[in-house]
């Protein structure tokens, strides 16, 4: 129906549109039209009605709104402050002392949140005050939550696995569960470079100052719970069987405001706040789902996918080389793109061919999802180094970019590691 | 920069209020929709019963959600763009940039709703109830959908004739409407809300 030249043209369309700054549903959506009209005409258009209702109508899918205001609901009730204070209690003995606050903070926040953006301008509004009083280098802190928020998309509840899996029809309990050990190895990493590099050169961390005294601890200890709880009754619920991931998301919101309300911060401008974000992200995720979908369908009619994997089939490379090449083209369009969208424009075309290769697709979201990480900390378009610059407040966004370099390289180390050893990914 | 006093037309205050109840109304049926799923499972694992249904009423919550929110997000620049190159360019070619890409959302969310509707009318027409033990009448929450797609394309034809007035009447605020958001925009989303007294 259409030759990899055809292929190619739509792409660099799709990119062409995106960097006159259309909106990126818009983009999408563009190419997918003319796409269906140059080879069909209008016939292509009658379905559209459908897909959309079927798009919106997804219980899958449903899990979207219901993680983002799990999440919403916990940051706007407090827990992530307490959650930080409490960390660095236990922390600061450790080389690099309270960057590690910044690292695990962000793990365990990704594990009760799906976004790498709140992560980001949570951790960071709680960091820097707090470091500032210490004589951190403000390098190494910005670098850390830049980095560690990263985590957000890679552990779960992930926003990007669910959507990930709604269009590759993968099973998302298999994604989550997935993504537990890279996202974990990666915390490790990071930890790892922190404690080398302040061996090296113990100016990067403040003094580390007296543990507080055992009782404040012990009080503070409990404020670990709330994640805690949250993790276990949505991964447990996930994990043992009881319940889908949608329902686990269900399960994840109740329990949230139910630990809210014992904190005494239940109330209806936090609930009405946390409602309009979580409805202006659903809508804004899903208008890009509605224009991706029907791309995918029109690239699927049109035989995109099979003419991409022959082609690549053709060309006979090594798996590994395969992957390789596929690292440097996510982090040159990680470059320019924002994450989401690069990951939504790229499955119809790369899945065939990692399929082809014989990579299974719990494996490919994994590896995607660590492509969105890199994109999120590369200048010069990854968001979280503009918000947590933002969050900073002053000194130049070099700063940051300076900061996450070690760790960016932490993950490129864990994308070879997988690439090697691809039993590391379960599924 | 000199900010000017960001004037919003009256009709454009009017959507925004609009959008904001339909906004609120999808966010408490989300609320609302994780209570039932906790006393759906409830009753599957104590009582063993199920709810039944509560998976369908879930895909209506999305519609609802992603179809009556999306008015309210173009608004609040929830939409993303890609800002890199636009940000490099003179003012003079990125006026016509944001009209462009407001315009380009407003043909999308026309075709949208024209497609919706259609949608609507065929599932009127044939008295379409599903095929479930809830048997919905199916135009009910495909009405809802209808309507917010509605609303959303007649946001967006506002936003674009306002967009294209602002490039000619007042140049220098075509980017405070419909610039792409600004990062520190982004972060004060997450910070605006209220803190308590309980703030230790």
């Amino acid at each position: 129906m259409i030759g990899i030249e055809g292929a190619v043209i739509g792409f660099a369309l799709l990119l062409v549109l995106l960097l006159i700054g259309l909106h990126i549903a818009v983009a999408l959506f563009s190419v997918a039209v003319l796409g269906a009209w140059v080879f069909f005409g209008d016939a292509m258009f009658r379905p559209f009605g459908t897909m959309m209702w079927g798009t919106l109508n997804n219980f899958l899918l449903v899990a979207i709104p219901l993680f983002v205001f799990m999440g919403e609901v916990l940051v706007r009730g407090g827990v992530t402050e307490r959650m930080y204070r409490a960390l660095s209690d236990w922390l600061r003995p450790l080389p690099g002392g309270l960057l590690h606050t910044n690292i695990i903070a962000s793990t365990v926040f990704a594990a009760i949140s799906g976004s790498s953006v709140a992560t980001a301008a949570t951790i960071g509004t709680v960091a820097f005050p707090t470091f500032r009083k210490q004589n951190y280098s403000e390098r190494w802190v910005a670098g850390t939550v830049a980095s560690g928020a990263t985590l957000g998309i890679l552990i779960p509840p992930s926003i990007n696995l669910i959507i990930y899996g709604a269009i590759t029809n993968t099973s998302i309990g298999a994604l989550f569960i997935a993504g537990i050990v890279p996202g974990l190895i990666l915390a490790a990493l990071f930890m790892g470079v922190i404690a080398v590099w302040s061996i090296l050169d113990p100016r990067i961390a403040g003094p580390h100052g007296k543990l507080a005294p055992w009782p404040e601890r012990r009080k503070r200890l409990s404020d670990l719970l709330p994640p805690l709880v949250i993790f276990i009754v949505v991964m447990g619920s996930i994990y043992g069987g009881w319940a889908t991931p949608t329902e686990a998301a269900g399960v994840g919101v109740v329990t949230a405001m139910l630990l809210v309300a014992l904190y005494g911060r239940l109330n209806w401008a936090m609930l009405k706040e946390a409602m309009l974000s979580t409805v202006t992200t659903t809508a804004m995720t899903l208008l890009i789902l509605v224009a991706a979908f029907y791309m995918n369908f029109i690239l699927g009619v049109l035989g995109v996918p099979r003419v991409v994997s022959e082609f690549v089939a053709a060309l006979d490379v090594q798996p590994l080389v395969m992957l390789l090449i596929l690292v440097c083209l996510y982090l040159i369009l990680g470059c320019f793109l924002d994450a989401l969208a690069m990951m939504i424009a790229t499955i119809p075309i790369v899945w065939p061919i990692m399929e082809q290769l014989g990579y299974s697709p719990v494996w490919f979201g994994i590896f995607l999802v660590m492509m969105c990480e890199l994109a999120l900390i590369t200048p010069p378009v990854g968001m979280n180094l503009y918000i947590v610059q933002s969050v900073r407040g002053r000194g130049h966004v070099g700063t940051v970019i300076a900061g996450v370099l070690p760790f960016l390289i932490c993950i490129l180390a864990l994308v070879a590691l997988l690439g090697i050893f691809p039993g590391l990914i379960l599924g | 920069m000199s900010r000017l006093p960001a004037e919003t037309p009256f009709v454009l205050k009017r959507i925004e209020t609009l959008s904001r109840l339909f906004a609120l109304a999808a966010g408490a049926s989300v609320a609302l929709l994780a209570v039932l799923i906790c006393l759906d499972i409830g009753a599957r694992s104590l009582l063993n019963v199920s709810l039944q249904g509560t998976d369908e009423l879930g895909g209506y919550v999305l519609a609802f959600a992603g179809s009556c929110g999306l008015a309210y997000t173009l608004l609040h620049k929830g939409h993303p763009r890609i800002d890199i190159a636009l940000s490099r360019l003179p003012r003079v070619l990125q006026n016509p940039a944001h009209v462009l890409a407001q315009g380009t959302l407003a043909a999308m969310a026309s075709f949208m709703a024209y497609h919706a509707v259609g949608e609507l009318a065929q599932t009127i027409r044939f008295g379409a109830v599903t095929n479930t033990p809830l048997q919905t009448p199916l135009w009910v929450p495909q009405g809802l959908w209808a309507l917010g797609c509605g609303v959303f394309a007649l946001t967006t034809i506002a936003t674009t004739l306002h967009a294209i007035w602002l490039m000619v009447r007042a140049p220098e605020r075509v980017a405070l409407f419909y610039g792409p958001m600004t990062v520190s925009e982004e972060v004060e989303d997450f910070m605006e809300t209220p803190q308590g007294e309980a703030r230790s």
